[in-house]
């Protein structure tokens, strides 16, 4: 445990990076990435690579920064007020966070899928063709065909596939949830970031999101933030753990749930601490 | 915790608990005052805080009631009750209420002997007594200068009121209600308006002007004109007689009705209908007298008469259409004196009415000419006569011609004045006099038909009968059977005897006295006599008779606007007359400075005004809000701001009438009216003012060229660039500060009206000025509504919408006002409610008690903002509490207030409807 003590004193650390991560092609570079809320520093000098086209998983206990992470790529944290960084992300060779990048263009690079589904108060179809509405597309052939790719990619097609003009808050709530998937992935996002997509849902609605997530296996490079260890062990091809800002241990996921190279990693695994 | 044992006494209680610290005591009840435990239970405080909602709840409701109740009574249609006075007289009119009141002594001088007598008896020993008496609605008010009367108990006789079945209710055009007896209806035909009728005229006007030109030298009999105007004047009459038995046999006589005929001697004798008519009869009348038959003629007559005035308004408004065209000419003019410096406009003024002159001399040679030519047609005339006429004629046209050039030289001369005028002003000149001639020719043909109509409608009228409070004749009260002989009634016969022996010693030869009965103990008589027709009205309860005489009074039914016999009416009709009431009431305009009539001009103007203020609020209001909730970094300065906006609710409205009429009327009025100098600025010399606008120039591309240095996101910029920001903002402040002074100091400005100065345009109350202060007043009540309604918008919303690549203004049009939409909505409904029923600030910036013409019209440009308007609100203060009869406007002013408060009531309605149907597009985003 003097790893974690270490840690809760506020020492550096280094992680822990299995090497065949760093073999995978990266779609994702975050580099010595520190970030501020005010004062309280929320993660310490990360370095990571998020492989392309495949899933990885952000574990940890609450509060470890896995979300700000995640926040981070798509730069969701601009909009607070008071946050501060140092360090940088690098998206297919792009810098996240140099001056004079401009925000909206890069968001446009993303797709996001937040904790509770938040569909907007529009039709089915509008929801999913909004990323394309507020690129100014009028074609109506092209945002059908979009809109039918993306429901279909997100599962959702058959379910409603007669009923699009209907409002999007009439759906269940997995429903909802994969709605913002499909509106997530419409305009073909160079990365996916799923901020625990299944938390607000229902055992039967988290399957489905499971197996989705697993189709969109290498057509895109998602990054999911989850509390649940088993759904990371089921659908991630990597998994990076995550303790009070530092990243501890990253690996193939399987390597990390069998035999992973730290004990913290271990008893954070098997439920002796978090 | 320590459980005290029960005591009473608090010091004892206290020396326990330090005593039992240590040893653990049964748990007990815990001591409670006495009486305190039905308080600290709260039973009573149920009963307290629910008696405090049903009070206040009863006031509200009392108070819709009342309004509710005074507002529909004054359109009700009530009996019409005449009540028989001590002295003699009879009052008719509409009891409003019976109310109970208390006298002195000393304020009993003005009554009549009787009735002072009977006070001073009820009073006895006591200083103050009580009484009842009758709120009478009397109306007649061009006999009696009252519309209601108070009629106390000791001036009534004790005989009780009776209600006459064929009493009419009329209201009139002016004078407002009249209550009386028809006597009969006259409908007269008149020949004057026939086209051969004035060929004729008009040929006799031009012999008697041609008579003045008869003389020796000519060699034309002075007995000429006359003897062809003699001629004319038969065949005048032949054509009027002509017409008249056309009319004779084409007028159905009713029952009731027969025809009249007027002798040469200007007296009318009655006429058969089926009889030849007098070859010398001038004109023609039916005339109704049974009750039933006026009733029915006056429906017939009123029938035709309301077509008569749908063409009579048509053709006023073609006259004012007219005037106003004449007086936008010479605006126009105007407008090009200014242009080119030049004074000119008075001499133009004063060459107008030569202009028209000299205009219509051809025109009115060519008519002579004609009426000569016709002369042959109506009567041959003989070769001789003729030519003599021609030769007279000449003389008047050589004479009238002569005239004609002296004035056109005149003419010319004085419009040499404008020859050193540049051409387009010389052209302007032109163009208004082409207007003015243009324009009057016209007046000049719709006078014509608005005589014609005006003619035809003052055709029929009625006589009534009313009594009348002020100048009762009184049949000697003395010579009745005293009190003390007859102390058994009387039967109804000895009645009309008393009556009948009254009117024969009054009269002074025994004429011919008819009676009919009108109610019970109530009789009509008709006394003819040598001086002509007097009508009396009888009542006697046995014990007394009394009878006052009638007075005539005649009404155009062209003057009539509704009539009713109160005393017949069914439920139905009552409703039918309920209805019609509030129909002109809702759509027509208001008579006698609005006492009467419509209220249609303060409901437009009321509707328009609050439209035009959410209009001008929504927008101000909601990006104000949108500024504070979505862009602003919530700090202390935004904090301060919110309260403000908080207190600017609470700031007086009459505080925003005055700024509205001194700030808005005065300076930005006046600065649209006239320029700068008219707004009270002093402008800069033309060299200043160019300088500063250099100025003014670098120091906006200084702004410009700092905030394009320090833009980028705040998350990677240092502290130079934030610095950098509020720099520019403070420059961009001052540039807009510089534009405003820039406007306000141009020398080159004179404003968009100058014309028409000193008559201001905008620069004085009017509508655009009223809806603009409302809305700076509501202001804060839409920006609370809108940031409240921004705030309940889910940020989950939000971020979904910034994740998809979204900026800001994307994220607030697409997802966030969408969202928020009921909330502004119900913001905007709340302020047009209260904007709608604001008052004090209406009568600073532009509501009038009587302004007829409506800001959003039929007429080009439709909108009319600078005008003048009425509002409902304002009406209630200015009808009730500053007219010249605030008294007899009191029922009105219920009307108004009840109608007030619908219009509030259904504009909450809209926007409950409204918000309820948006609000199910967003169901289900909480789950």
């Amino acid at each position: 445990m003097d790893r974690l003590k270490a840690i809760a004193e506020g020492e550096e650390i280094d992680s822990a990076i299995h090497d065949d991560v760093l073999q995978e092609n990266p779609i994702l570079k975050i580099q010595d990435f520190s970030l501020w809320y005010g004062r309280k520093q929320a993660l310490h000098r990360i370095n990571m690579q998020i492989p392309h086209g495949k899933v990885t998983a952000l574990i940890g206990p609450s509060g470890c920064g896995k979300s700000s992470l995640l926040r981070s790529v798509n730069r969701m944290n601009d909009l607070l007020g008071n946050v501060r960084i140092e360090g940088d992300m690098v998206l297919s060779g792009d810098s996240i966070f140099a001056p004079g990048v401009d925000v909206i263009e890069l968001r446009k690079r993303m797709g996001m899928v937040f904790q509770k589904p938040n569909p907007f108060p529009m039709s089915i179809f509008e929801n999913v063709v909004y990323p394309l509405r507020i690129d100014g597309e009028r074609n109506k052939k092209r945002l059908s065909d979009v809109c039918e790719k993306s429901l279909r990619g997100s599962a959702l097609w058959d379910e409603v596939k007669d009923r699009l003009n209907e409002s999007g808050l009439g759906l269940s709530g997995g429903q909802q949830q994969r709605l913002c998937i499909a509106r997530a992935i419409a305009s073909d996002p160079e990365v996916l970031l799923l901020d625990e997509p299944c938390s607000a849902l229902d055992p039967l609605a988290t399957g489905k999101i499971e197996s989705l997530i697993d189709e969109l296996r290498g057509d895109y490079s998602v990054l999911i933030v989850t509390h649940n260890m088993q759904q990371a062990s089921r659908i991630s091809d990597y998994t990076a753990f995550m303790y009070l800002g530092r990243l501890i241990e990253y690996g193939r996921t399987s390597t990390i749930f069998t035999k992973p190279k730290l004990k913290e990693t271990e008893d954070y695994i098997t439920g002796r601490f978090g | 915790m320590t459980d005290s044992p029960m005591n009473a006494d608090p010091t004892m209680r206290a020396d326990n608990s330090l005593a039992a610290e240590p040893k653990r005591v049964p748990r007990a009840h815990r001591p409670v005052a006495s009486g305190l435990s039905v308080l600290a239970r709260g039973e009573s405080f149920v009963w307290l805080s629910g008696g405090m909602l049903i009070v206040a709840l009863g006031m509200i409701v009392a108070l819709l009631l009342f309004v509710l109740y005074r507002g529909l009574l004054t359109f009700w249609p009530l009996a019409v009750a005449i009540y028989p006075m001590h002295d003699g007289g009879m009052v008719a009119g509409e009891p409003q209420e019976i109310e109970s009141f208390s006298y002195e002594a000393s304020q009993l001088d003005s009554l009549s002997e009787t009735a002072r007598q009977l006070a001073i008896q009820r009073l006895g020993d006591k200083p103050i007594a009580q009484a009842n008496r009758v709120y009478l609605r009397v109306g007649n008010f061009d006999l009696s200068g009252k519309h209601y009367e108070y009629l106390n108990e000791f001036e009534q006789s004790s005989e009780s009121p009776f209600y006459p079945s064929n009493i009419w209710v009329v209201e009139r055009l002016h004078s407002g209600r009249f209550y009386g007896f028809p006597s009969r209806l006259i409908e007269q035909f008149d020949a004057s308006a026939l086209p051969a009728t004035q060929t004729i005229e008009r040929a006799t006007s031009l012999l008697s002007m041609l008579q003045g030109y008869a003389s020796d030298d000519l060699k034309v009999s002075s007995e000429l004109t006359t003897e062809i105007a003699n001629r004319l004047n038969s065949k005048k009459d032949k054509s009027t007689f002509d017409y008249l038995v056309t009319v004779q046999q084409g007028t159905p006589i009713g029952d009731g009705e027969y025809l009249e005929v007027m002798e040469q001697d200007g007296s009318w004798k009655p006429f058969e209908s089926n009889a030849t008519l007098p070859p010398q009869a001038n004109a023609l009348r039916l005339v109704a007298v049974t009750p039933e038959s006026v009733w029915s003629a006056f429906q017939l007559a009123k029938a035709s008469i309301a077509g008569l005035q749908n063409r009579l308004d048509e053709l006023q408004a073609e006259l004012a259409d007219n005037d106003s065209k004449i007086k936008q000419s010479r605006l126009s003019l105007r407008e090009s004196e200014l242009q080119y410096k030049f004074i000119f406009i008075d001499r133009v003024a004063d060459l107008e009415s030569d202009w028209v002159t000299l205009h219509f001399a051809e025109t009115e040679l060519k008519s002579h000419q004609n009426t000569l030519a016709k002369l042959n047609d109506l009567s041959p005339l003989s070769a001789v006569e003729f030519a003599d006429l021609q030769k007279l004629y000449e003389r008047l046209e050589d004479e009238y011609r002569t005239q004609i050039t002296a004035l056109q030289r005149d003419v010319d001369q004085r419009y040499k004045i404008f020859e050193g005028l540049p051409t387009e002003c010389l052209q302007a000149i032109a163009a208004h006099r082409d207007v003015l001639l243009d324009r009057t020719t016209e007046q000049a043909k719709i006078n014509e038909q608005i005589g014609l109509i005006e003619l035809e409608m003052r055709s029929s009228r009625i006589e009534f009968q009313a009594t009348n409070v002020d100048s009762v004749q009184t049949l000697a009260p003395e010579n009745a059977p005293s009190q003390s002989s007859a102390t058994k009634p009387l039967a109804a016969a000895t009645v009309l005897g008393i009556a009948k022996q009254l009117l024969w010693h009054e009269a002074e030869s025994k004429d011919e006295l008819s009676s009919t009965s009108i109610g019970p103990q109530a009789w009509w008589m008709t006394q003819q006599s040598s001086n002509g027709t007097q009508n009396v009205l009888v009542s006697g309860d046995g014990a007394t008779a009394q009878a006052a005489t009638l007075v005539n009074s005649e009404i155009e039914v062209a003057e009539i606007v509704r009539a009713y016999r109160p005393n017949q009416l069914t439920i139905g009709d009552k409703f039918g007359v309920f209805a019609s009431r509030w129909v002109e009431f809702l759509t027509a305009n208001p008579r006698e400075a609005g006492m009467e009539g419509g209220f249609f001009p303060a409901i437009w103007g009321t509707v328009v005004m609050t439209m035009i203020m959410a209009l001008m609020v929504v927008p101000l209001g909601v990006l104000a809000a949108l500024y504070l909730r979505e862009y602003a970094t919530s700090g202390w300065i935004v904090g301060i701001l919110r309260i403000a906006i908080n207190n600017l609710a609470g700031v007086p409205s009459v505080v925003y009438g005055v700024f509205g009429l001194a700030f808005l009327c005065y300076v930005v009025g006046g600065y649209i009216d006239g320029g700068p100098a008219k707004a009270g600025f002093v402008p800069w010399p033309s060299p200043i003012w160019f300088l500063m606008l250099g100025v003014i120039a670098v120091v906006s591309f200084a702004a410009f060229f700092v905030s394009f240095l320090c833009s980028g996101s705040p998350m990677t910029m240092g502290p130079w660039r934030r610095f950098g920001r509020s720099i520019a903002g403070f420059i961009w402040l001052l540039t807009f500060l510089g534009f405003i002074m820039l406007l306000a100091k141009s020398p080159f400005f004179h404003g968009f009206y100058e014309a028409n100065l000193p008559n201001p345009t905008f620069g004085k109350g009017g509508l655009v000025w009223a809806s603009l202060t409302l809305a700076l007043l509501t202001l804060p009540v839409v920006i609370v509504a809108t940031e409240e309604a921004l705030s309940a918008v889910p940020n989950s919303l939000r971020e979904g919408s910034y994740a998809c690549g979204a900026g800001k203004w994307q994220t607030i049009r697409r997802i966030v006002l969408p969202h928020a939409r009921p909330g502004i909505m119900t913001g905007t409904i709340l302020a047009m409610a209260r904007g709608a029923g604001e008052v004090a600030p209406m009568m600073l910036v532009g509501a009038l008690p009587m302004a007829i013409d409506l800001p959003l019209d039929t007429e080009f440009p439709f909108f009319h903002g600078s005008r003048s308007f009425m509002h409902l609100g304002f009406q209630i203060y200015a009808l009730g509490f500053q007219g010249q009869n605030s008294e007899a406007a009191k029922p009105m002013v219920f009307t108004t207030t009840l109608l007030l408060i619908l219009i509030v009531l259904l504009l909450n309605w809209i926007a409950i409807i409204l918000r309820s149907r948006l609000r199910r597009r967003f169901q289900g985003i909480h789950f």
